[in-house]
């Protein structure tokens, strides 16, 4: 079903509405929360919370695209649950992920050396625009979808060598891309 | 910078990033019957090619895919504007082909940066004139790219009043040859010919090519290979 006719059902408090809408992005959805949360059941409630929100938000909302708009806010859930497991052992796929950029970009956290945060969401934007299409894939599914590099590696059609020097290599140019921003010091 | 800020960063990416992301599909080999005739022909034509196309060479866009060919064709990975503003890359390939010993890059106006994925060879950041080692296995091909970067033209085009229809023949035109060398040692000259068109976007073919007398930019020494941790900033793990 296309995304405009399942907005429609929502519009129409279609009791259809979100069994269309988990058809067509149920698999993205549980990946993206599976990622992030290593317990199932917290990632399928954390799904579920995200169908409420569509339901409760559309309308007045009318998102295009649908899917990256699902995924936010299935992202957005897991991450509050991942924050407030305060005694989960930190060894999701997205912890491990985000470990990797930290240190690529690590800097002293003083106050004249904390980055403004819109300035590095633009900058990590226009940064997105330099790359070469399967470089950018690869990027935003590892640290956004938080995939595994196997995953990454078989969505892509490489080996994970591949991928995790792909990988290294878009995060020396990150690195290098900001400090020519003066995005870091 | 700490995790939370990077992570908040993150959850602000691009919608169409995230979309093409999730929608991206590797090209896969036709299914079913289809699929079984043409392997078929693939298997005799293969052998019928393989025969005389020992020595052949393709080139292919980066990114798009699409084979640089020798009728050319208007490129889709980059643009540059009368300001001088570029977006993506005009012309970034590779080559694809078996038994490739060595290929020695030579350009006529511009520079173009050699990068290795595999991280096996030699780079030499922005160049002219410089040799690649390619050696025996095709698959690695794919990781040699290639990115001709016209500085020359966007400067020009920096200038007041400047425009592209105004550039000297040497800032819209551009050549790179290609010495390819084989395992066996025979060798063929090509080239890939790209002309900036005045709405800004990019034109290449890629075909043989004779060097003459006239071509003192192939005569140029190469350029000296420059260590990785130079290059990038920082030493490979």
């Amino acid at each position: 079903m296309e995304d405009e006719q399942i907005i429609q059902l929502f519009t129409q408090c279609s009791g259809q509405a979100v069994s269309e809408l988990s058809n067509k992005y149920g698999r993205v959805c549980t990946q993206v929360a599976r990622n992030i949360l290593s317990d199932p059941r917290d990632a399928e409630e954390c799904i579920n919370d995200a169908y409420l929100a569509v339901w409760n938000t559309i309308p007045p909302q009318n998102p295009h695209p649908l899917l990256s708009y699902v995924c936010r806010i299935v992202r957005n859930l897991a991450l509050k649950k991942y924050h407030s497991l305060t005694a989960q052992k930190r060894d999701s796929t997205y912890h491990i992920a985000l470990d990797e950029l930290k240190n690529c970009l690590s800097s002293p956290d003083t106050a004249e050396n904390l980055l403004e945060a819109r300035e590095l969401v633009k900058g990590l934007n226009c940064f997105l625009g330099t790359l070469e299409q399967k470089n950018r894939i690869i990027f935003v599914r590892r640290y956004w979808y938080a995939d595994a590099i196997g995953d990454i590696a078989r969505k892509m059609g490489m080996t994970r060598h591949n991928v995790t020097v792909r990988l290294s290599r878009i995060r020396e140019r990150l690195k290098k891309y900001l400090e020519g921003e003066g995005l870091l010091p | 910078m700490n995790r939370e800020t990077i992570s908040n960063a993150l959850e602000q990416i691009n919608d169409k990033y995230i979309e093409e992301a999730e929608m991206y599909r590797p090209k896969k080999f036709l299914p079913g019957f289809i699929g079984i005739a043409a392997a078929f022909s693939l298997i005799f034509l293969t052998a019928w090619f393989t025969l005389a196309s020992s020595v052949s060479v393709t080139v292919y866009a980066q990114d798009t895919g699409e084979e640089i060919t020798k009728t050319g064709a208007v490129l889709h990975t980059g643009t540059i504007d009368s300001s001088g503003e570029q977006t993506g890359h005009p012309l970034m390939f590779y080559l694809s082909g078996k038994h490739i010993e060595r290929v020695r890059f030579s350009c006529r106006n511009q520079s173009i940066y050699f990068m290795d994925w595999t991280e096996k060879r030699d780079e030499f950041g922005s160049a002219q004139n410089f040799t690649v080692e390619y050696g025996p296995d095709p698959s690695e091909y794919y990781y040699l790219l290639i990115d001709w970067m016209p500085d020359r033209t966007l400067a020009a085009l920096h200038e007041p009043g400047a425009s592209i229809a105004a550039l000297p023949p040497e800032l819209r035109e551009d050549t790179i040859v290609l010495e390819i060398t084989f395992s066996g040692g025979k060798t063929i000259t090509k080239a890939i010919e790209i002309s900036l068109l005045e709405d800004g976007s990019f034109f290449a073919s890629f075909g043989e090519y004779r060097i003459t007398d006239k071509d003192d930019f192939i005569l140029r020494p190469d350029a000296p290979a420059i260590p990785r941790e130079i290059l990038y900033g920082n030493p490979l793990s």
